[in-house]
């Protein structure tokens, strides 16, 4: 059997064990939708990144672009554009990770593949440098694509724009991570059923 | 054009972050990069060893000192490398020359306001950018480190406010974290949850700071830009293969115009000697052209490039 597996889902695990009591509830049942695959609408802060990509891309692709947001703003769009212009965007990427006998599809889509570098864009108003260290991206997306020195995160908080990077000899394991999950989920049968339920890949 | 840390380009400069708890050596270590003009903003040029005071030194009292020293080209005569230690009180300075300008800079108590803290950071990434390419300086910027509790872990991060710590790390080649351990001093270019930190070509991981009170020579810095400019190079020779390889391979796909072109060009393009991410991209063009002009690929075999391209129907 093979099962699916995404950085969405590995990150909405990671959050829902990293919540504190406050956010517990709300962290489990995001975790919980997430496993059953349901269709979640874009939370206001995901528009945001959904809007600043767009824009990003368009530019690049040397497309008119309207700016109400601002001269903060549109400086950090084309701040971004300068770095990922001439990439190639959306790449679908994946790898087989076998754990305990159990083989899982590891597959997600890089937002922009340029030569030396993957680069994910962001906009968040909480950025720390380090923050995505751990992220399922980050070390998922290395372990599939050979290619890339690294990860370039450029995250934008509205006004600026800040870069979080790692080379691929920093980042951790991707089988770790897999086999860290999937002993965990099956261990737990109310996430592990679910889990096996709607993540199978059903052979043609 | 600014140029941004860690492209790869065969740079024969480098900028670096070096922090850590005091008392790591770290002004010393500074000290040990080539030719060295130090901008002494901590006035702690006193607590450096006598035996390693042997550059250049400038004490400024304010941000608009430190400019004005750096302009003076006879201040950087046979200089290669502007130490800043420490870059913490360089903020301090940038903050107050920040207010002067624009009052919309600062709060009433005196502390930056949230227009402040952009302008601050966004002086310091102007001042790194003029330094290294206009100056055509190695850069060292000296912090010191603080610590916080996250759960059991204790974190180091710059000893500096708010977001500004974001804009230090973006500007730099290189940021290494010092600590002891056991009873060695060791700077550390990987990042883990302990600290951030950054490594780039060759340099990665935890390096010995060899200890100079004990006769060793102080030139670990000079030794570690060497290292770096030695990888740079062979890291640039193979992004100008990439770009070349690139090049080709958007002109091979600029002339699929029928499946036996289309085959043509897939083929050549698996045969090529790929680098950094030219396969997946190369692959991604040719896919993205073929189905442009409705083309759809019927594999054949396991292999890549065995099948056929043929009109979609």
């Amino acid at each position: 059997m093979t099962y699916s597996l995404t950085p969405s889902l590995l990150s909405s695990w990671q959050y829902y064990l990293d919540a504190g009591e406050e956010w517990e509830e709300s962290a489990e049942s995001d975790f919980i939708r997430t496993l059953k695959r349901e269709k979640m609408e874009p939370t206001p802060a995901m528009q945001d990144g959904i809007n600043f990509e767009n824009r990003v891309e368009a530019l690049c692709e040397g497309k008119p672009v309207t700016f109400l947001e601002g001269e903060d703003y549109e400086r950090c769009v084309r701040e971004v554009a300068d770095w990922v212009r001439g990439g190639t965007w959306q790449v679908n990427t994946s790898k087989i990770i076998a754990v305990d006998g159990v083989s899982f599809l590891f597959h997600g889509r890089m937002d922009i593949l340029k030569g030396p570098w993957i680069y994910d864009l962001k906009f968040s108003k909480s950025f720390d440098i380090g923050k995505y260290r751990d992220s399922p991206q980050t070390i998922g997306y290395l372990a599939c694509e050979p290619g890339p020195v690294g990860i370039r995160y450029l995250v934008c908080d509205g006004s600026r724009v800040f870069v979080d990077e790692y080379r691929r000899e920093d980042v951790g394991s991707v089988d770790s991570l897999v086999a860290e999950f999937w002993q965990w989920v099956a261990a737990l049968p109310r996430f592990g059923d679910l889990y096996r339920k709607f993540w199978a890949i059903v052979e043609e | 054009m600014i140029l941004k840390p860690s492209d790869i380009t065969a740079n024969p400069r480098v900028r670096m972050v070096l922090y850590g708890p005091p008392g790591h050596a770290k002004s010393t270590t500074g000290l040990s990069a080539p030719n060295v003009l130090f901008i002494d903003a901590d006035m702690g040029w006193k607590r450096i060893p006598a035996q390693f005071k042997t550059a250049a030194r400038i004490e400024p009292a304010t941000y608009q000192e430190v400019l004005d020293d750096l302009s003076n080209p006879e201040n950087l005569i046979g200089i290669e490398t502007i130490v800043i230690d420490t870059g913490g009180q360089l903020l301090k300075f940038m903050k107050t020359w920040a207010i002067n300008r624009s009052d919309k800079n600062g709060q009433r108590d005196g502390s930056l306001s949230i227009k402040g803290y952009g302008t601050v950071g966004m002086e310091f990434e102007r001042l790194v950018d003029w330094i290294f390419n206009t100056l055509k300086k190695n850069l060292v910027v000296i912090f010191h480190s603080k610590e916080e509790k996250d759960g059991e872990t204790t974190i180091h991060r710059l000893d500096v406010e708010g977001q500004t710590k974001n804009a230090v790390f973006k500007t730099m080649d290189l940021a290494g974290f010092v600590e002891t351990r056991g009873e060695k001093l060791w700077v550390n270019f990987s990042p883990t949850e302990r600290f951030y930190a950054k490594g780039t070509s060759g340099v990665t991981g935890s390096l010995e700071l060899p200890n100079v009170m004990r006769g060793n020579k102080n030139d670990f810095l000079t030794k570690l830009f060497e290292t770096v400019q030695e990888n740079g190079c062979k890291e640039a020779a193979m992004a100008s293969q990439y770009d070349a390889l690139m090049l080709k391979v958007h002109s091979l796909v600029e002339n699929v115009d029928a499946p036996e072109t289309a085959l043509a060009a897939l083929r050549s393009i698996l045969s090529m000697e790929h680098v950094f991410a030219s396969a997946t991209e190369a692959q991604r063009a040719i896919l993205d052209k073929t189905k442009s002009i409705g083309l759809t690929w019927i594999k054949e075999g396991l292999k890549p490039g065995e099948g056929h391209f043929e009109a979609r129907k």
